[in-house]
């Protein structure tokens, strides 16, 4: 309850932060729409060539950019100004004012800022999904919204918890502040079915980049094609990774010594 | 400004102060060098970042499993994007990055007192970087090479000269277009926001989410001649040995217009913008 007042606190000075900033608003609601707009007329190149791609049609490849965009604005609204933060932090040695609070450090450390224009994105996002889905002419049964529900629960935990492996990363290898760029490169190909890549590269976006989890299997569940086997798999791996980084999180703090140490 | 700072403006124009630039270059490299190795693992972590034509790739390549599309097959689409992927990785700049910070804080104060040209500082470090890069992109050139044996290009000694040419152009081309956006930060705050723009622009007709020849026809016929085929598609297109005779020679005389223009217009864009600056005091 204290943590949710908390973050209640925190989400509300973010908003006034941003609220200086306006115009920062509308260049970029009007940029999350060039993006999308892009990221469509990408996709219909390949559907001038084939109608199909890895098995899926126009309509339900564009759920799956619809999501790419979904959770390009969770990352960019949630993450990417926190692990920025606290990059920074660690490098000045300002981290010791946020690990001196009487409040879990990982739950400051992650969820502190909230870039609150970018979750324009996540509306957007989400308006593509339900295009497709009437496009489809498919109205999905309670079932499937609920499984729809659970992999974007997962997918998120996932998200979050890649995130927080990067960051801890940063400990070590101050240098390289670049490093959630590398992120980016792979959630590129997210922007497809993961159907359509052979071999290796599927094997690699699914369980090591877990990229699938996050833009395919969501959609998937909504247009009922997701087996429990999938979904089951996509829990546990939510929860591992979680753990992990929470993990990996701790041993990094360890490792601190501030900077004038 | 000082008066100084105005003879030396009035020599730049005059092109007094480039009898001196070989040597200040070979200095502002030897620089920029050592700053380079000093971020070697951030550099890595960046030429990573520049990987999306092999997603492209890896895409087209599982639609072609089923016939070739358009003129590509399989092994087609292998040699256009390794090539498009090299040509990327030598054409990048990221001078914006530098140029909006240092007019926005004012550090841009501070080079204009040097006695040179602030844009030499950044070409120099840009060299730097690109040197850099060619240590690691020649051995993995010749991993591709021995990896995909049906990779096929056309290497004669005019397409490999022209090759040459274009890659610089290329780079150029990217370098004086960000520049131009860059120098808009001394008016307007959103200058990221256009170059961004600009980069999503040239991914889309500069060949990476398709080969040009793969969009609709009039689409292609307009690209064609706008600058962002020659900022990544041309130097790979030359070398796949696609282009005739004639297209080959409208091609570099396209590209060579876009870089007289870009010129131009960095050149006007400059004189104005730090007179704008002098006038808010810095």
């Amino acid at each position: 309850m204290r943590y949710i007042r908390l973050l209640v606190i925190f989400y509300k000075n973010s908003l006034l932060r941003e609220l200086e900033y306006r115009v920062n608003f509308l260049a970029n609601a009007l940029m999350s729409v060039f993006w999308l707009v892009w990221g469509i007329l990408g996709v219909s190149v390949f559907f001038l060539h084939r109608n199909t791609m890895g098995d899926w049609t126009y309509p339900e490849v564009l759920m799956v950019v619809g999501l790419f965009t979904f959770f390009e604005g969770v990352i960019e609204a949630l993450l990417r100004p926190n692990v920025g933060a606290v990059i920074d932090q660690i490098r000045d040695g300002t981290l010791d004012f946020v690990l001196t609070k009487p409040v879990n450090a990982q739950f400051i450390a992650s969820l502190r800022n909230l870039v609150i224009w970018r979750l324009v994105d996540v509306v957007i996002g989400l308006f593509v999904i339900v295009y497709g889905l009437t496009q489809l002419h498919v109205i999905p049964t309670l079932a499937q919204i609920g499984f729809f529900v659970a992999m974007i629960l997962s997918a998120l935990v996932i998200v979050y918890s890649i995130w927080l492996l990067m960051v801890s990363l940063a400990f070590w290898f101050v240098k390289i502040d670049n490093i959630t760029e590398l992120f980016y490169a792979f959630y590129e190909a997210g922007r497809y079915p993961v159907t359509i890549y052979r071999g290796a590269v599927r094997v690699l976006l699914t369980f090591i980049v877990p990229i699938a989890f996050i833009t395919t299997f969501p959609a998937s569940a909504l247009l009922g094609r997701l087996d429990a086997t999938t979904a089951g798999i996509g829990f546990a791996f939510a929860l591992g990774l979680f753990i992990l980084s929470n993990r990996f999180w701790n041993f990094a703090l360890r490792h601190y010594s501030s900077a004038s140490s | 400004m000082t008066s100084d700072e105005r003879r030396r403006t009035k020599d730049e124009r005059a092109g007094l102060a480039f009898f001196g630039l070989p040597g200040k270059y070979a200095a502002l490299l030897r620089r920029a060098m050592g700053l380079m190795l000093e971020y070697r693992a951030s550099i890595v972590i960046w030429m990573l970042t520049g990987v999306m034509p092999l997603v492209m790739l890896a895409v087209w390549y599982a639609l072609a499993e089923s016939g070739p599309i358009g003129s590509y097959s399989q092994n087609d689409f292998v040699s256009y994007y390794l090539l498009l992927t090299l040509v990327r990785q030598l054409t990048n700049v990221w001078v914006i990055w530098e140029l909006d910070y240092e007019i926005r804080h004012g550090d841009l104060s501070i080079k204009l007192l040097h006695p040179i040209n602030p844009i030499h500082e950044y070409i120099a470090s840009h060299l730097a970087d690109k040197v850099f890069r060619l240590w690691i992109l020649i051995p993995l050139a010749f991993l591709a090479w021995w990896l995909f044996p049906t990779l096929h290009y056309d290497f004669t000694p005019l397409t490999v000269t022209l090759w040459l040419v274009a890659m610089v152009v290329a780079w150029l081309l990217r370098f004086l277009s960000q520049y131009c956006f860059g120098i808009l930060a001394f008016w307007i705050s959103q200058a990221l926001t256009l170059n961004e723009m600009w980069f999503a622009a040239m991914l889309m007709l500069g060949g990476v989410v398709a080969p040009l020849d793969l969009f609709p026809a009039p689409v292609a016929a307009v690209a064609n001649y706008l600058p962002f085929r020659f900022m990544l598609s041309f130097p790979v297109e030359i070398l796949l040995g696609r282009l005739s005779t004639a297209d080959l020679m409208l091609g570099s005389l396209t590209m060579l217009g876009w870089l007289v223009f870009l010129v131009m217009l960095y050149r006007w864009l400059w004189s104005k913008g730090i007179r704008q600056f002098s006038a808010f005091g810095a």
